[in-house]
């Protein structure tokens, strides 16, 4: 049945006797989904089942339910107080809804994963149930996939309620996403830091090689790291971040600290800090042209070979932005100094100099925290 | 009650569980045809065989580490054809263009080749890491089948050459992959999602931005109505989404997600959610099907952004499902798909089923315009 579309507005004068379908006064008056062109009620044809699920164009939050809220969508528009909410309610519906434990997670479609949360599929942790099974090492795939759970329980609270520690971690990662997406790089910043753990080379995943490596971690609740190489879930490559988002060698997830101290990796990201910009290094977004599925060539595609100049600067703007909270914990692992502040020894010279400086030169603006001395 | 016909099929129903006292929990809800001898374990992949051939196969990979293959007849019966085996579990399953052969990838790191007129099975892919997913590309000037892993290689191989034709390295492992030349998308994880373009060699075209949240599960090509070429992918995650993603869409508001898969909840309090396993567009229509661990399948109308059908719940999870050549049938297998984890699985309860709908009429588009 075509659904009659003055009852959609509110005002049908043929009331029952209308030839078309008045479906079940929800469409009536709310505006849902007719309010603007974003949203695109997704009707269900089968008449006594009606269920819309709505089908909103470029949906890209699901914000605790937020069928009415006006969506914002891009990362742009929000603020980081507002992006603080979103992910709050993002960790809320995740407890509660059983959805899947082991997956990686970004706020914003178009955004990159939040560091931290790692991506194991069904399959993955299946295939080492049964490994684990023949080997006869079964008790202990048990408890590490019970370990791993409160782990990812623990962090899907922690950003939920974030203490002030973290929601300045988080703002911080706000901020940088905002940047590199600012900075024209569509679709770039992901890539890269996917492309440097490509860079690294492919890790042969040996045999044994269980999906949990590294050691597991005692119930230290407030920190996430993990003392070892391995990341938070000990993936299967465990030489590199999934998001390659720290070109150090030394996984910690770095969004929640890795306790991980001693000589600072810090210093030895290997980015060049004396770009401070994250601009050139990404090239211009791919433009879409033609009519054919492929259209024409990508014009300027930095991406499109591994060994491209391009990619390995951008992926050492993304070390240097992803390091950053993993320095800003490390120093909380020596025990004295706050972990927003960048030490002042660590300090390049450029940076000294900016901070020093009565007002930033824009260009060289250093992308780390003063240290509190230079406050 | 022919499976194959136009009409509306009644109750063609072989299923085991017949009236049996024990069986207290009904596995066939939506009183499909079922097929006789299923694997042992969780069915990983379904394929049809493609229209070339005169009758109509299903192979089916298994968590049991065998590929079964059956011959699917008019009536609905299935014969059980054949088994190939590996050492670890199928993840994956496609046949060649011209029905004579099926390509099976395994968590024991090889691909297979199965020629069916022999029924001989033989390597023909090797990664450092469970292969997870296999598809054949048959373009004008080459031939070969892709293989994505979870070593984060995607490679293509000339099957008669022990060498990858060519390796192309992933940004993470993959998750997930479909091919429809001229174009292929490979989903990984992380949410990494990349578009190759398969004519003259295949290369990559595109790195996309993932339109999901969370991680990718399955991906499925599809196609423009007019000209029949490959213009977009459908791309499920694990939080009860799919993503329609036109590669050029003519306006950016052609590209959407859509939430399914989640139960009614109270809609003041959060609904379960759940991952959607599989994708497949039926071959004519172009409407598409939705599986999800909430042993649910939906129908849904993309351009018409409407949702057709939603059958009732199975007892397990639909781990994949798949039409056959002539979109007549809809195979869907009702097993455990791990989305509770170990402990979520009973071997002896939980034993896996595949079933057969007569699908032509559901699946017709919505006459509604949106």
């Amino acid at each position: 049945m075509v659904v009659c579309k003055y009852y959609q507005q509110g005002n049908c004068r043929f009331g029952n006797n209308c030839r078309f379908e008045h479906p079940g006064g929800r469409t009536q008056g709310q505006g849902y989904g007719g309010g603007g062109s974003r949203g695109v009620t997704f009707r269900d044809s089968f008449g006594p089942n009606q269920n819309p699920y709505r089908w909103i164009a470029n949906d890209r939050q699901s914000a605790g339910g937020g069928q009415s809220k006006p969506t914002k969508t891009t990362i742009s528009d929000m603020t980081a107080q507002e992006i603080l909410t979103l992910i709050s309610n993002d960790m809320d519906e995740w407890m509660k809804s059983h959805m899947w434990p082991f997956s990686c997670y970004a706020f914003l479609k178009d955004t990159s994963c939040l560091p931290g949360f790692e991506d194991t599929s069904f399959e993955e942790l299946r295939f080492e149930a049964y490994q684990a099974k023949s080997a006869g090492t079964y008790e202990v795939y048990q408890q590490k996939v019970t370990q791993l759970s409160i782990e990812s329980s623990n962090k899907r609270q922690e950003l939920q309620r974030p203490n002030l520690q973290m929601k300045q971690k988080l703002i911080q990662e706000i901020e940088n996403q905002k940047k590199r997406i600012g900075s024209g790089s569509f679709g770039s910043h992901n890539d890269s830091t996917q492309f440097t753990s490509g860079i690294f080379g492919p890790s042969p995943i040996a045999s044994t090689q269980s999906v949990f490596g590294g050691k597991l971690v005692s119930a230290n609740q407030t920190l996430f790291g993990k003392p070892q190489t391995a990341n938070s879930f000990g993936s299967a490559t465990t030489s590199q971040a999934p998001f390659g988002s720290t070109s150090t060698p030394n996984v910690g997830s770095s969004l929640f600290g890795s306790p991980n101290t001693g000589s600072s990796s810090f210093g030895s990201t290997g980015s060049g800090f004396g770009a401070g910009t994250a601009g050139g290094a990404f090239g211009s977004p791919s433009a879409f042209t033609g009519k054919h599925v492929f259209g024409s060539t990508l014009s300027n595609n930095p991406l499109a070979q591994i060994s491209s100049g391009a990619s390995s600067a951008a992926s050492s703007v993304q070390g240097q932005a992803q390091s950053q909270p993993q320095g800003q914990a490390q120093p909380q692992g020596q025990g004295q100094q706050s972990s927003l502040y960048t030490p002042l020894g660590e300090l390049t010279s450029d940076e000294r100099q900016q901070f020093e400086a009565q007002k930033f030169t824009l260009g060289t603006i250093p992308t780390r925290p003063p240290p509190r001395e230079l406050c | 009650m022919s499976l194959f016909g136009g009409t509306t099929s009644s109750f063609g129903n072989t299923s085991l569980f017949g009236s049996s006292a024990t069986a207290t929990v009904n596995q066939n809800p939506m009183n499909d045809f079922e097929v006789g001898s299923p694997p042992d374990d969780s069915v990983s992949s379904l394929a049809f065989s493609p229209g070339t051939l005169q009758q109509t196969y299903l192979v089916a990979g298994s968590w049991d580490n065998n590929v079964r293959c059956w011959e699917v007849q008019q009536s609905g019966q299935t014969v059980p054809k054949a088994q190939q085996t590996h050492t670890g579990p199928v993840l994956d399953v496609a046949w060649s263009d011209d029905g004579t052969k099926v390509f099976t990838a395994s968590c024991d790191k090889v691909a297979k080749m199965w020629d069916l007129g022999s029924n001989q099975s033989i390597p023909v892919a090797q990664h450092d890491a469970p292969i997870r997913t296999v598809h054949w590309i048959k373009a004008p000037n080459y031939s070969c089948i892709m293989t994505g892993s979870w070593d984060k290689t995607l490679k293509f191989w000339d099957t008669r050459s022990p060498n990858p034709m060519l390796a192309i390295q992933l940004p993470e492992r993959c998750y997930c992959a479909d091919v429809l030349y001229p174009m292929a998308v490979v989903g990984t994880a992380s949410r990494g999602l990349i578009i190759y373009q398969l004519d003259n060699q295949p290369k990559e075209f595109k790195k996309i931005e993932s339109p999901l949240k969370y991680q990718h599960r399955c991906t499925r090509i599809f196609t423009d109505k007019k000209t029949g070429g490959p213009v977009g992918f459908a791309l499920g995650s694990i939080e009860g989404r799919v993503a329609i993603h036109y590669v050029n869409p003519t306006n950016p508001k052609d590209n959407f997600t859509f939430k399914c898969h989640r139960s009614n909840g109270p809609t003041s309090g959060v609904q379960d959610i759940f991952a959607v396993n599989d994708i497949a567009f039926h071959p004519q229509h172009g409407t598409l099907a939705t599986v999800g661990s909430d042993g649910r399948f939906s129908f849904w109308d993309k351009d018409a952004r409407t949702k057709l059908k939603t059958s009732d719940p199975l007892p397990q999870p639909i781990t994949c499902c798949t039409f056959n050549s002539t979109g007549n049938i809809f195979a869907y297998a009702s097993s455990y798909d791990w989305s509770k984890g170990h402990e979520g699985f009973d071997p002896q309860k939980m034993k896996p089923h595949i079933f057969l709908r007569s699908c032509f009429e559901e699946l017709k588009p919505s006459s509604k315009k949106s």
